[in-house]
């Protein structure tokens, strides 16, 4: 379990809030992609993933529901994986790709899951829904034929008050359907195990 | 949100010194984060609580994916599991499936998608909750904690880890890096069954994890029984063991060990405002769950 005992380079070092001079810093400065652009920001040591989204970036579509992980409003993918973005630290963001509900449109086309919410009826007051999106998109990029109880499944983590979910599961059903034949079924859980001393973490 | 101090470690040892300085400075040692999804929730409550004691701010080490304390590996006859992992990870792992089938279903059971996206098994075990879902299989395994410093490393059995609810025996300089345990014989059969307030992010109000072993004969040649949120400590339940042991396997077995076990409940904690629903409740899940091993096993049927 010794293992990798790297240190970097100097300059990683400083970026990574200075591996040598052992100073926690109120202060931290963050790189990260989101939504496929650079940005760095400079934040105190508290603030959450979900506020540098919203009051630095402006990307207000990401909603603040609960604040402690049990709504889902606030979800996003953070290097692939659905999160809630109320329990990050921005500082632990360097390096880490984020995408919010503000990427899934491409060249001003809707994505495939918004257009199936709004056919299906999937959005009603509509402040579940970037979550519920999120969610869903973590799913189908992971696995893009899942069955019925593996979407419930994804979304459990998300609440809606207003559609009593039927509507949102037949949307990303739908989706699902669109996705071509499922020859690639299973390679899902077929990750590499990291060994102890090899790097089997998700990094950030 | 209470003001934070983060240091975002290179390596293990980087992370080791930095716990080290803080605990021999002022009072204020450094909270390790890595999914956050206790830690963030605390520092939300600090704030509002606005406690005089508190100091102003927390100082927070990141070691979420240090590649050291990350990941599922077998180490010679030991699994051994990163604190830094995920449950995703457990959840998901063919090493898991095969050595410890229960422990992923009890990962599987947190919270939600997203949370056990973050969340790792290290904090699970050292926030230390009476209700955290992966210390009664861990228990049940006869588990062992690896807590790192820079004075050393020691090995804990996790059910000494843990002193009370939400205290353990690791001192402020001190990071769990590992869980380790021996896998399940490859024919034993587990089964780990929660009761929560509904299906899905739903905190344990009682669990049961029980891994067994039968002969050809359908005897019960080993037995591991444990709950969650039972006990004062997590810990194995002996007498509800010993209704099961050397004995041939029948369904009323099963329900005699189950009563003991709500039986060394009440003894352990007393007759308490919950002790009406949790007695009965605790009785049938461990129960359900050894009958779910045996059924696994051919020797029974469940659900009925």
């Amino acid at each position: 379990m010794a293992g990798v005992t790297g240190t970097g380079t100097k300059t990683d070092a400083n970026a990574r809030g200075g591996c040598c001079g052992h100073e926690a810093a109120a202060t931290v400065d963050v790189r990260m992609k989101v939504n496929g652009h650079d940005v760095t920001v400079s934040v105190p040591g508290c603030e959450r993933l979900l506020d540098t989204i919203r009051e630095r970036l402006h990307l207000t579509g990401t909603k603040e529901g609960c604040g402690v992980g049990e709504c889902g409003a606030c979800t996003v993918i953070l290097n692939g994986q659905a999160v809630n973005s109320c329990l990050v630290l921005t500082a632990q963001c360097d390096g880490a790709e984020v995408m919010t509900v503000e990427g899934l449109a491409e060249d001003g086309e809707m994505h495939a899951l918004q257009r199936a919410f709004i056919e299906h009826g999937a959005v009603q007051c509509g402040f579940c829904t970037p979550g519920m999106l999120m969610s869903a998109k973590a799913l189908l990029d992971a696995d893009p034929h899942p069955d019925r109880d593996e979407i419930r499944q994804a979304i459990a983590g998300n609440l809606c008050r207003c559609t009593g979910y039927e509507q949102i599961v037949q949307a990303i059903e739908s989706v699902a359907r669109q996705a071509g034949p499922s020859e690639d079924r299973g390679l899902r859980k077929d990750h590499v195990e990291g060994g102890c001393e090899s790097d089997g973490g998700q990094g950030s | 949100m209470i003001e934070m101090q983060v240091y975002r470690p290179l390596c293990l040892d980087d992370a080791l010194r930095y716990l080290s300085e803080c605990a021999e400075a002022q009072g204020n040692p450094a909270r390790p984060i890595a999914g956050g999804t206790d830690l963030i929730v605390s520092a939300r409550h600090a704030a509002t609580a606005g406690a005089a004691e508190q100091p102003a701010g927390w100082r927070v080490v990141d070691i979420s994916g240090l590649p050291e304390i990350s990941g599922i590996c077998v180490d010679g006859d030991e699994v051994c599991i990163g604190a830094a992992t995920t449950h995703t990870e457990i959840e998901e792992s063919a090493v898991i499936d095969k050595s410890a089938p229960f422990l992923a279903e009890a990962a599987a059971t947190i919270g939600s998608r997203q949370i056990r996206n973050r969340a790792t098994l290290g904090g699970n075990v050292m926030n230390a909750s009476p209700a955290a879902d992966s210390l009664p299989p861990l228990v049940a395994l006869s588990a062992t904690a690896t807590l790192a410093s820079v004075r050393g490393r020691r090995v804990v059995p996790v059910a000494e880890l843990v002193t009370g609810p939400y205290r353990t025996v690791a001192v402020p300089d001190e990071l769990l890096v590992d869980v380790r345990f021996r896998a399940l014989e490859p024919k034993a059969q587990s089964a780990f069954i929660k009761v929560g307030r509904r299906r899905a992010l739903a905190i344990s109000r009682l669990a049961a994890a029980v891994a067994m072993l039968f002969d050809s004969d359908a005897k019960i040649v080993d037995t591991r029984i444990s709950a969650g949120a039972a006990f004062p400590t997590p810990r194995r339940i002996g007498q509800a063991e010993q209704v099961l042991l050397g004995r041939e396997y029948k369904a009323e077995l099963a329900e005699e060990a189950g009563r003991e076990a709500a039986r060394a409940m009440v003894c352990a904690t007393g007759v308490r405002w919950s002790t009406e629903y949790k007695e009965p409740v605790l009785a049938a899940i461990i129960a359900r769950a050894i009958r779910q091993c045996a059924a696994k096993e051919g020797l029974d049927v469940w659900p009925e």
